[in-house]
């Protein structure tokens, strides 16, 4: 690969880089990018969001991301929220029909992408959410695993916890409703 | 053995394939975005799974979503279609790698054969004649443009990763050669992030031919004969005929062999294209290959009585050709038009809108193939490509006229929405068409002559 050919492909790449930095839930950790031959690679490891249990002694291993599965939501959260294999169950049908919210302050919080839904951070943990819960637009409602990426799904809006609609380890579609949100009780407090 | 195949595309192909599959007793998931909910193929496939939000990007180019919509429902085999990952080496891995069969190549086969430089230099290895031009893309605009002066004027830039008719550009002077080249490299890299380029001469007039290809994973392979997709605007086909009109017999069958013995020593399996351009002489040199199904397979299937698609699912099935060379006879002339969504009148522009009136043509040797349905919406995010006629006749002429009476009896309309077919039907009539002569110039020999119909547009009439 010549020089000039490599660079448009680099600075692309850096590009990239610059915006899974942006988008990622945690402080950077490391990022790296190599460009050898035909193959250009981008390597980020990151700090997850928070921590929400027990502190983890082995370091998160890197998470290579592909040029090629650059556009679906890569970012995973802290290893620390996958859950055990444990978790997998058999698939559920696919496809439920979402009940439609016949009231105006109902928000649901869909499934960003396919995958499967898990409710807590690991098999036995506590449920991020339940019904009666108040949320802050930026608070973790479950996680949908998609390619063994953990994708943290957050409310997207203050609310109370009405419903919840996608079971734990349930197979979701995009945009599956997994929770609902009554907006109206809490508006007031804002 | 493949048991359930994911269908990851949309439109008339994902029905196409979903029918083949069910004709092969073999279950079917449709994945869709949004914008496709109410599809044909997600109602009349065993399972449906929606995988994003409309752009093709996020949904059926999202090679994660497809995954994982496979993972949850089990399927066993992923079928690309055309376009979107269908020519995706990185995506044939990813699915081998989560322990899918990807219907097509091998992905190793694939990335040699989809870069037009590495295929134009196997193809040669393999004895078949290319124009003059790179057989690696120059690594310089001067290196380029030394070339491109050797080969001599006109000649064509192309993207080496384009596809679909995008990313090349033709350079008639050497003063304007710098500027195109930088330009198509560009392009190239904003398009399919890949900025490399190679020149070669351009060939005009031409025709463009091309070769249907089967190949199984035993080493054997069998052609099909030809195709004559002439008729295009801006590498776009609007209508495809089988076997190639105006070519000698020889020729012909010539350019079918080395296609064949080209692809087998690229380790080609699955369904396949080699195309070629030739010259008034019939001198013929090998453009690219397509290591897909292609829009216009139907022509080779009602000239053969093969349907290529099931063909497509039995190799991927590890069984071996049920022909040799032989054993195929091609009978009649087939021809495809193309009804796009699109206003002929206005440089072609897509017109999505919703269909009030969708009526498609049938009677004797008259096949369709499309997935709108009146009262539907032509969504904006995809190809406009509505439906596919296709017919079948003893003689050419006899093909053209029952098409030129099938797009008679095309009643499309709605807000806005314009076709392709009052074009297509002035395309049939031209003399130039007529005595199968015409060259890839027609249509903007076509456009040249004006609208057939001058006089003021009807709102939502065709």
């Amino acid at each position: 690969v010549s020089r000039e050919e490599a660079e448009p492909r680099v600075t692309e790449l850096g590009e990239h880089a610059a915006r899974l930095a942006n988008d990622l839930p945690g402080d950077l950790r490391r990022l790296r990018l190599k460009a050898d031959g035909e193959a250009t690679e981008l390597e980020v490891e990151w700090h997850g969001p928070p921590a929400q249990g027990a502190a983890h002694a082995a370091a998160p291993p890197p998470v290579v991301v592909q040029p090629t599965l650059t556009h679906p939501a890569v970012a995973a959260a802290d290893p620390a929220t996958v859950p055990a294999a444990e978790a997998q169950q058999p698939p559920a049908d696919v496809g439920p029909e979402p009940e439609p919210s016949t009231e105006d302050d109902r928000t649901m919080v869909e499934a960003p992408m396919v995958g499967t839904f898990y409710r807590a951070p690991e098999p036995g943990a506590d449920p991020f959410v339940e019904v009666g819960d108040e949320v802050e637009p930026d608070t973790v409602i479950g996680i949908v695993e998609a390619m063994k990426l953990m994708n943290p799904v957050t409310a997207e809006a203050r609310g109370r916890i009405v419903e919840i609609l996608a079971a734990n380890a349930e197979p979701v579609e995009y945009g599956q409703p997994l929770v609902a949100l009554s907006t109206s009780d809490i508006a007031a407090g804002a | 053995v493949i048991s359930k195949v994911l269908i990851a595309n949309r439109g008339e192909i994902a029905l196409r394939v979903a029918r083949a599959c069910r004709e092969l007793g073999l279950r079917t998931v449709a994945v869709h975005s949004t914008a496709d909910a109410d599809s044909a193929v997600v109602s009349q496939a065993d399972e449906a799974v929606c995988i994003g939000p409309p752009p093709g990007k996020h949904s059926y180019g999202n090679p994660a979503a497809i995954i994982e919509a496979a993972r949850i429902t089990g399927a066993d085999a992923v079928h690309p279609g055309y376009g979107f990952l269908s020519e995706d080496p990185d995506f044939v891995q990813i699915c081998e790698q989560n322990g899918l069969t990807f219907i097509g190549p091998r992905p190793e086969v694939m990335a040699v054969l989809s870069d037009k430089a590495s295929a134009r230099a196997i193809m040669r290895e393999a004895g078949l004649p290319l124009l003059p031009g790179s057989l690696h893309t120059p690594s310089s605009v001067t290196e380029a443009h030394q070339l491109a002066n050797e080969i001599g004027y006109p000649v064509i830039v192309k993207a080496a990763a384009g596809g679909g008719g995008r990313g090349m550009a033709v350079v008639r002077d050497s003063d304007d050669f710098p500027a195109a080249y930088r330009e198509t490299r560009a392009a190239a890299q904003a398009v399919f992030g890949d900025g490399r380029v190679y020149v070669e001469r351009y060939l005009e007039p031409a025709r463009h031919v091309e070769v249907q290809l089967l190949c199984d994973e035993h080493g054997n392979g069998v052609h099909f004969g030809t195709r004559d997709c002439s008729v295009q605007r801006r590498q776009q086909k609007l209508i495809e005929e089988a076997p190639a009109p105006g070519i000698s017999p020889g020729a012909l069958a010539e350019m079918a062999e080395s296609a064949l013995r080209g692809a087998l020593a690229a380790g080609f399996t699955g369904a396949g294209t080699a195309e070629f351009v030739v010259g008034e002489d019939e001198s013929y040199y090998f453009m690219e290959v397509n290591n897909r199904i292609q829009v216009e397979h139907p022509v080779t299937e009602m000239v053969t009585g093969v349907d290529l698609v099931q063909e497509q699912l039995r190799i991927a099935g590890g069984e071996p050709l049920r022909w040799r060379q032989e054993d195929i006879e091609l009978r009649g002339v087939a021809i495809e038009c193309r009804i796009n969504a699109e206003d002929p009148d206005r440089e072609f522009a897509p017109t999505p809108g919703a269909l009030d009136e969708f009526a498609l043509p049938g009677g004797p040797f008259t096949r369709v193939e499309s997935a709108a349905q009146p009262g539907h919406r032509i969504p904006p995010h995809y190809d406009p490509l509505l439906a596919k006629v296709v017919v079948w006749a003893p003689s050419r002429e006899a093909a053209r006229q029952r098409m030129a009476r099938a797009l008679e009896e095309c009643d499309v309309a709605g807000p806005g929405v314009k076709t392709t077919i009052p074009f297509l039907e002035r395309v049939l009539a031209d003399p130039r068409f007529r005595h199968g002569r015409h060259s890839t110039a027609l249509v903007d020999q076509v456009l040249a002559t004006g609208p057939a119909e001058p006089g003021p547009q009807e709102g939502g009439n065709r």
